[in-house]
């Protein structure tokens, strides 16, 4: 795509104001700005090229500038520069167009924005509350610079709204907040006929901790320690993807030695993370043994990341600038790589020959290829899909321009495709691995990150196990943090779930659940 | 089928029992040695993200384990020791000395836990969850986890508890049958964690639910949470 007849056909459109990074600078993006009007047209010029849409944060800049703000990121079809669009709002009645229609991935994006900001999207098919539940008063926002953090907001009386679902025979099943097992907590309302389930709808948000807002005001350093407590099992992700934001707002680099070690402790996490799911998926199917041995396998690549990194869920090793700490023992970590691949194979040997494995869950839950590419699905349960994306390969980042890795695809998007697609990108995982072992180069661990320019904003990006991970950061004076959005892969793929269960019946949905294997924590914040 | 058991017979048994448990129990706890340390400097209660250190003194249920404190001494003062189970406070203690020996008594030598995620990241959530693997397996001592809180002898709570899922904590805390034990896990339950002031979150579970045990870290391994759980009915 030539950068130059876009730029056209954006001036085409009407006033923007376009500016470029210089070649083969750190910060990597370009940044347009817009009237809030030109909004909608541009993001469908913008569809029409290939972007995708990556995230959209609201920002309180009244004390600024006197404006509410809106920046969408984008990926382009081809090269790694992403775009920032900016709009600015009117401070009494922030109201803009809204892109839902256009990216329909925008949809979640655009009601928390109005929950915690007051940023109203007009035209959008569903303004329901979604991040706050009925019980948290109307008119307060806890995005904004005049809501002080903790401050404590009384309840109201509310319900939960759910779209209605009627019919002779249909009834709710209500599921939740506080589950059966040991899991995260969420509410699931089915509208089922018999067991057949006609409808799933989620209230979601329990664990919702104010993580964007407890960054605010903090170091940026200070601010990497929440990063990481966004959630456990995406840390290092987390982690990665916050650090890069910074060194690219302060346009450094980390150093060779460091961004390989980074993509040794991502692998790390995506193995245990799909080894985790894999034994996790026969839970949804009571197969005690694909449970227990898929358990032993997660528990030792646990131990691993210990000895490795010093934490088993890889925190306190990634910092701004680079890696805090050499990695141990790392000959040793590798022969139990290499014994632990062989194994994990006579497992999935073990499972794929299963008979009532393979029945239950093939044509179980299908997500079709279209509803995920509409919907912006990222991760395993896309590339399930047939949807080709994946940021190690369509956005490098660390060592990963630098190594030789296949991205697996699967065709039915069927809880199926979903195991078969972890138990692939497994074993691209070892081969990652074994290659940032070996080529693993001399040098620094970190680099200095020199003073924040006030008021700026970056992005940084990362492919967790479950999928795209987004950080973007606006700097505030003294090196703080003035605003801080994070868009996991979970909440790109939370909405895509209730899409899989009509056809299904409702025993059906433990175990769909676990072929997505979505962080709670990481949607809610 | 015949993979399975040449499987099974080849694996042998993988558990491990308290005196055998394979790895460390992670990241300690920073312990300050206040006579190494330089007169007037209080750099390590400045670094510290959760307000946990105060005259010279950690309070491990604040302790997230970061470590920012040892880096910032410019002394060298501050070691690491074990993460300790810290008992519920000393007035609870003759309460909750009694209630473990009516527990003791009724359960003879078994648990059941129902476990409540009250906003926290997972991580804890995952380690609790690796309790019951074949490794540490949990089951090997009478305890087990219950569907319902109905059938539990104990609250399993981590997260800090945040204000949507408050009520539903205070409704699972009052459907347990009494006698019922309550233990805090991680450092998010223990004190608040990072979290401490922010809008949403509660504090930690002491400021909702009467806490027995506490089990601090983030997370706390899998054997920390065990010994937890086994002090809490004094079967260490």
């Amino acid at each position: 795509m030539d950068n130059m007849q876009l730029f056209k056909e954006l001036r085409d459109l009407g006033d923007c104001d376009i500016r470029q990074e210089p070649a083969g600078s750190a910060k990597r993006a370009t940044r347009v700005e817009l009237p809030a009007g030109q909004f909608r047209k541009t993001a469908a010029l913008f569809k029409k090229r290939g972007f995708l849409l990556l995230t959209l944060a609201g920002v309180d800049e009244r004390q600024l500038n006197g404006h509410f703000a809106v920046y969408a990121l984008l990926s382009p079809p081809t090269g790694k520069t992403i775009l920032e669009v900016r709009i600015m709002l009117d401070p009494g009645h922030p109201v803009y167009p809204s892109i839902t229609p256009v990216f329909p991935s925008a949809h979640w994006l655009e009601r928390e924005m109005k929950d915690m900001l007051g940023i109203v999207p007009r035209g959008h098919p569903d303004l329901r509350r979604l991040a706050v539940h009925p019980d948290w008063p109307e008119h307060v926002f806890p995005l904004r610079k005049d809501f002080l953090a903790g401050s404590k907001v009384p309840r109201v009386d509310g319900e939960m709204v759910f779209c209605p679902v009627e019919g002779e025979g249909i009834y709710q099943i209500p599921v939740g907040p506080i589950h059966a097992g040991i899991i995260e907590p969420g509410h699931f309302r089915f509208f089922t006929f018999g067991e057949d389930v006609i409808n799933l709808q989620a209230q979601l948000f329990y664990t919702h901790r104010g993580i964007e807002k407890t960054a605010e005001g903090k170091h940026f350093n200070a601010a990497a320690l929440v990063a990481e407590r966004v959630c456990a099992v995406c840390s290092a992700s987390h982690a990665v993807a916050y650090a890069q934001a910074i060194e690219a707002m302060a346009g450094v680099a980390a150093p060779a030695r460091a961004r390989y070690i980074r993509s040794i402790l991502l692998e790390m996490e995506r193995l245990y993370n799909h080894v985790g799911d894999i034994g996790n998926m026969c839970a949804g199917i009571g197969f005690s043994f694909g449970i227990s041995r898929g358990a032993i396998l997660k528990e030792r690549l646990m131990r691993m990341n210990m000895r490795l990194a010093g934490h088993r869920y890889l925190r306190g090793t990634v910092v701004p600038g680079g890696v805090k700490t050499e990695l141990n023992k790392m000959p040793e970590i590798r022969s139990e790589l290499d014994l632990l691949k062989k194994e994990l194979k006579q497992l999935t040997t073990v499972m794929l020959s299963s008979q009532s494995l393979l029945d239950r869950m093939q044509t179980t839950g299908i997500l079709p290829t279209e509803a995920a590419a509409a919907l912006g699905a990222v991760g395993p349960a896309a590339r399930a899909s047939g949807v080709n994306r994946d940021l190690r390969r369509d956005l490098p980042y660390a060592a990963y321009s630098e190594l030789t890795f296949q991205v697996p695809l699967q065709e039915n998007g069927d809880v199926f495709c979903r195991l078969k697609q972890r138990m692939d990108e497994c074993e691209q995982s070892f081969e990652i691995l074994r290659q940032a072992f070996e080529r693993l180069p001399q040098g620094d661990l970190t680099v200095e990150i020199p003073c924040l320019q006030p008021y700026q904003t970056a992005a940084g990006y990362t492919e967790s196990a479950r999928g795209a991970n987004v950080h973007w950061v606006m700097s505030g004076p003294d090196n703080t943090i003035f605003r801080y959005a994070v868009r996991s892969a979970a909440h790109c793929n939370w909405p895509v779930v209730p899409l899989c269960l009509p056809g299904n019946i409702v025993p059906d949905f433990p175990l769909i659940n676990k072929s997505f294997e979505l962080c709670y924590a990481c949607l809610d914040r | 089928m015949l993979k399975i058991l040449e499987g099974l017979v080849k694996t042998k048994i993988v558990t491990e029992n308290p005196a055998t448990w394979g790895e460390s129990c992670g990241r300690g706890l920073p312990v300050i040695h206040a006579n190494a340390c330089l007169p007037g400097c209080n750099k390590c209660e400045e670094a510290c993200p959760t307000g946990a250190i105060s005259g010279k003194a950690i309070d491990p249920k604040a302790c997230i384990t970061c470590h920012s404190c040892r880096q910032v001494c410019p002394a060298g003062a501050i070691d690491e020791t074990d993460m300790p189970v810290i008992l519920g406070s000393p007035s609870l203690e003759a309460a909750g000395r009694s209630l473990r020996e009516r527990i003791k008594k009724v359960c003879k030598r078994s648990l059941h836990i129902r476990y409540v995620d009250a906003g926290a990241c997972n991580g804890c959530d995952f380690e609790i969850n690796a309790v019951t693997n074949p490794v540490y397996d949990i089951q090997q001592y009478g305890v087990d986890f219950a569907a319902s809180p109905r059938h539990a002898d104990m609250l399993l709570v981590t997260g800090v508890v945040t204000r949507n899922l408050e009520i539903a904590l205070q409704k699972t805390f009052e459907a347990c049958p009494r006698p019922t034990l309550v233990v805090a896990v991680g450092a998010c339950a223990c004190g608040g964690g990072i979290f401490k002031e922010a809008y949403a979150a509660g504090g930690g579970v002491d400021k909702h639910l009467p806490a027995d045990v506490y089990v601090p870290g983030c997370p706390p391994t899998p054997a920390l949470i065990i010994k937890g759980i086994l002090a809490a009915i004094d079967r260490l």
